[in-house]
Formats: structure tokens, C-alpha cells, sequence
């Protein structure tokens, strides 16, 4: 597998637990604790994520405090947001249409 | 959590996530996916047209289309079918050009989850190499990166 930093960023987005820690890292930042909360999970399988993550560049920990505070990273959102920019409004407005022709197959059938 | 989920520590494959609910049952959904009447009347951003040459809809059957940019641009695209299990899944393999990018590889991965009713698409867009990403990247980079959570935030709270 590739090592460049988009790739490692996108594989790390790839897991639905990963994706709900930078959800909640978005408001700020988190303890380990405090990210671990919402989940059925133990510390160390939450650590091993936010190790992949930190890896990845999506977040940091600070050295200095205690608490070592998780907190996003900006620079790899950029580099994703330029990918999406791409995608999205394909997407997004393909899928407009699907859902116009999906209701009129419906109409279709009701008549 | 879902069960498809990787392990923890795996390097997943680099993919983005597109998911919309459509008020439709799966059936319907997947039928126009793969029915070649039906997904020339979507395909494709607003202003563009989507022809098809050919569509073998079975494992290993290609499917051979071009996008038509408003501005006259033509973008051919084959891509050959990896899975079909109407309807809830369905995976092909793109090769060719996409509206921003001209050199579109990637392996697409849908799956159909009909809840009462309606249905979640989830769209995955698998890229295996570098090589894959490096054009795409290029061209919205060019456009400048405003820093911004916005557009993440949405991909986040779909997921």
C-alpha cells in the first residue's frame, strides 16, 4: 500500500469509528477519554485508531499537557477537500436526478 | 458499527464516500444502475449526457459509455462489472474519463440497503495507487485550497 499522505489519509477515513472521532474532534479538542466515550469499546482499541489517524496527519496530540488533548490537523483536509471538489458535484447532482426519475417511475405506477 | 468495517490497523484501501437515500425501494434503485434506458436519464452532472455504445450487464460483461461536456468535450469511459447482486450490491471497474478528470481509474463499490421503503446508496470509490489519485488531486488543487471543514463535515455526518 502506497505511503504518500493523501492515500494514508483516505485509508484512515476508510473506518466508520475513525470517521466518528473527527466528528467529534470538529467541535474541539478531546481527550482520550472523552473520544472514547460514545463507543462499546476499550482504550487501547481506541488508541490504536487514533494511532492510525495520527499517522495518517488528520490529527495531533500535544506533547506538553497531561491530558495530551487530541486535535485535528488542517492540512490533509485541504488536500481531500481538493478530491471531493472533483467528485461531489458529480455526485450530488447525478443523484438529483436519479431521485426526479425514481419518482416518476413511481407516479407511473400508481396511474 | 458496521460489520464490514477493517480491522483497526489496516491500511484500507484510499476511498471516497458518496451516500444519499432515495425514496424508492432498492428494486427500483438497482434497476437503474444497470438498465442502460434508465441511467443515461441520470448519469452525469448537470449540462452533460451520458451515451452507451454497450452494456453487458453480467460478471465480466463490459460496459462501454462517453460523458458529453456541455461544451462538446466527449470523456469515453469502459468499465467491467466485478459483482452484481441485485439487489444490493454492485461493483465495477472504471477505466477512462470523468468530467474533471480525464483519466478516471477506479473501482466503484454500491451497495442498496432498503429500509422501509427507501433506500441508502452508499458509493465507494476505490483508488488503488498513487498514480490514480495524483491527477484527480492535481485538478482541485489547482483551484486553490480555502480552508475549510465544510465540505468534509457533510462526507462526515453521512457516514
Amino acid at each position: 500500500m502506497s505511503t504518500d499522505h493523501l492515500s494514508l489519509a483516505l485509508s484512515a477515513l476508510a473506518h466508520p469509528v475513525r470517521r466518528d472521532i473527527l466528528a467529534n474532534l470538529m467541535s474541539g479538542e478531546r481527550t482520550v477519554t472523552e473520544l472514547a466515550d460514545p463507543f462499546d469499546m476499550t482504550g487501547p482499541a481506541i488508541t490504536k485508531h487514533l494511532k492510525v489517524l495520527e499517522r495518517a496527519g488528520l490529527i495531533e496530540r500535544s506533547r506538553d499537557a497531561q491530558r495530551r488533548p487530541c486535535k485535528l490537523r488542517a492540512d490533509p483536509f485541504r488536500e481531500i477537500q481538493a478530491l471531493l471538489r472533483v467528485y461531489q458535484p458529480f455526485w450530488d447532482e447525478s443523484f438529483e436526478k436519479l431521485d426526479i426519475l425514481l419518482a416518476e417511475e413511481d407516479n407511473r405506477v400508481e396511474e | 458499527m458496521k460489520s464490514d468495517a477493517p480491522p483497526i490497523g489496516s491500511d484500507a484501501t484510499p476511498e471516497l464516500v458518496f451516500e444519499r437515500l432515495f425514496n424508492a425501494p432498492a428494486k427500483s434503485v438497482f434497476r437503474a444502475w444497470t438498465d442502460p434506458t434508465r441511467l443515461v436519464q441520470w448519469w452525469g452532472p448537470h449540462g452533460f449526457r451520458t451515451t452507451i455504445e454497450s452494456m453487458d450487464v453480467r460478471v465480466g460483461g463490459t460496459w462501454s459509455y462517453v460523458l458529453h461536456g456541455p461544451d462538446g468535450v466527449q470523456y469515453p469511459n469502459t468499465a467491467v462489472f466485478e459483482v452484481l447482486e441485485p439487489p444490493h450490491r454492485l461493483v465495477f471497474h472504471n477505466t477512462g474519463g470523468h468530467v474533471e478528470d480525464k483519466h478516471l481509474t477506479c473501482r466503484m463499490v454500491v451497495t442498496f440497503a432498503e429500509v422501509r421503503g427507501q433506500t441508502q446508496v452508499t458509493l465507494r470509490m476505490q483508488f488503488r495507487s498513487i498514480a490514480q489519485l495524483e491527477s484527480a488531486k492535481q485538478r482541485g488543487a489547482v483551484e486553490g485550497g480555502r480552508q475549510s471543514f465544510e465540505r468534509l463535515k457533510t462526507l462526515l455526518l453521512r457516514n
